[in-house]
This record gives structure tokens, C-alpha cells and sequence, in this order.
């Protein structure tokens, strides 16, 4: 249906006109925090924590550059005469 | 209103499904007064109406994360109030005794129209209200859907469960039935209108 549909139908258009209603500001919001309630406990697992996203990482790399070092010092000692 | 899904609608739900507690805040702004009156005006009771309100939006919220991309957001959730208001109506054995018949002649009870009457703002308008009130729910519905909502007939018929055929033809007979009531001036074609979508 077009808005000229309306606009020429006069019980559409008065129908259009009809003020809104709405519940009171106190029960509207308080269904609003259920709501917002039922999406936090729905809502994505949260994001890695800095810990998982950048310190373990960055140790487990610091202990495997240590690793290949300590391989390489002790290889070039076994060689040496 | 909702007669083609807005950008906005399409980013509310992209981010409804994601769990945006902001993309919740502006879709309860922008539908709840129109969920709201419609549910009010179908159900003709204020108490009803606002637990009706609540359940659609707590579905809502259960529902964000399996909303298809697609979502026409308005008419989804006016899907939902209208199955609500009939699934409540089959339940409700009071309103089962009393016969279709009689329900189709009741007038408007004495003490509904006060919340209405208080605030309507004009003489049609408060003609308006009582006049829908005296309709069988089937034609409210499809007039409130598209009068009021702004649904197009094809949206409404989804809304429904109807095929947009018989949407239209009970749409019209809604319209005759509401412009008697209200005594508005006939057709210039005097015959049943017949809506596009």
C-alpha cells in the first residue's frame, strides 16, 4: 500500500493519525533491565583477558628463543675441541 | 512505518544479534508506543496489553542471536504481539463462552474507553477508538496492522498467517465495517476498495 493509498482512504488516514499509547515510564524501563539483563546473559563469551591475548604469547616465544639458543650454545660447545 | 526494512532496521538487527544492548535500547524506543497501542487497542485491556509487551520483548531478547540477517524488524515484532494476543485469547475460556456472534454486536463496554477518551485529541479520533472497539478482532487487526502500523497488506498478511488475497479482502471488509461506524464519507467508487501491496 502506497502513502497516496492513504492519504485518499479517509478511514486508513484517520486510522494513520491515531495517537500512540505507550506504558508508564517506570514499567518500561524496568522492562528494559530484564531485557538488558537477558542479553548479558546471552551475550558472546567476553574477549581473551591481556593475559591470554598478549603475555602468554609473548613468554611461551621469549621461552622458545631461549630454547633455541641454550640447543645452539650447547651444540657449539660439544663441537669444540 | 515498517513497509520496507530501513537501513537503520537492518543495522539494528545485525547488531541485535550480536548482543548490543544499544541496538536493544533503539529498537525498544522506536516500536515500543506503536507494539503498545496496538496490543492495547486489539486486546482492548491495558493490563493485558502491557504483559503482551513485556513477552514480545523478552522473545525478542531470547530470540537476537538467531535473527536472520533479513529481519524486517517492525514486523517481526508485530508477529510476535499478535500471536501472543491470540494464543492468549484461546486460553482465555471467559472469552470462549461468550459467542462469536454476540461479541461481533457487543458495543464498546461503558468503562473501556477511558484511557482513550481521556487522550485523544480530537472528536474522530475518540470515534475512532470506539468504533475499532466494536470490531471483531480478525478486522482490528488487519486495520490497526495497516492503518495504524503502517504494514503493507503483503507484510500483514504474513503477520497474519493469511495469504495477501485474503488479507485484502478482509481488509476491506474491515475498512466498510470501520467507515459505517465512524460514518465517514463512502468510497467515490462506492464499492469494497481493493488494496495493492
Amino acid at each position: 500500500m502506497t502513502r497516496e493509498d492513504r492519504q485518499f482512504d479517509p478511514v486508513l488516514d484517520a486510522l494513520s493519525r491515531l495517537p500512540d499509547r505507550d506504558v508508564s515510564p517506570r514499567r518500561a524501563e524496568r522492562l528494559r533491565q530484564r531485557c538488558h539483563a537477558h542479553l548479558r546473559l546471552h551475550e558472546a563469551p567476553l574477549e581473551p583477558s591481556a593475559w591470554i591475548r598478549v603475555i602468554s604469547p609473548a613468554l611461551l616465544g621469549f621461552w622458545g628463543v631461549a630454547y633455541f639458543f641454550a640447543t645452539l650454545w650447547r651444540f657449539a660447545h660439544a663441537l669444540a675441541p | 512505518m515498517t513497509g520496507m526494512p530501513s537501513e537503520d532496521d537492518a543495522h539494528l538487527v545485525e547488531r541485535l544479534r550480536r548482543g548490543s544492548g544499544e541496538a536493544f535500547d533503539a529498537a525498544y524506543e522506536r516500536y515500543r508506543p506503536r507494539l503498545f497501542s496496538f496490543l492495547l487497542r486489539l486486546s482492548r485491556h491495558r493490563t493485558l496489553a502491557e504483559d503482551l509487551l513485556d513477552e514480545v520483548w523478552l522473545r525478542l531478547v531470547a530470540n537476537a542471536a538467531t535473527l536472520r540477517p533479513d529481519t524486517r524488524l517492525g514486523a517481526w515484532l508485530f508477529t510476535v504481539a499478535r500471536n501472543l494476543y491470540w494464543s492468549h485469547r484461546r486460553k482465555a475460556v471467559h472469552e470462549v463462552e461468550v459467542g462469536r456472534d454476540l461479541l461481533d454486536l457487543w458495543p464498546a463496554p461503558e468503562s473501556w474507553p477511558d484511557p482513550f477518551e481521556l487522550a485523544a485529541t480530537g472528536e474522530l479520533q475518540t470515534r475512532i477508538e470506539r468504533a475499532l472497539a466494536t470490531l471483531p478482532p480478525h478486522h482490528r487487526e488487519v486495520l490497526l496492522l495497516v492503518g495504524y502500523g503502517g504494514l503493507t497488506p503483503t507484510e500483514a498478511a504474513d503477520v497474519c498467517g493469511i495469504t495477501p488475497e485474503a488479507l485484502r479482502q478482509r481488509l476491506s471488509r474491515a475498512r466498510a465495517a470501520l467507515g459505517e461506524r465512524i460514518d465517514l464519507p463512502r468510497d467515490p467508487a462506492a464499492q469494497p476498495r481493493r488494496f495493492g501491496t
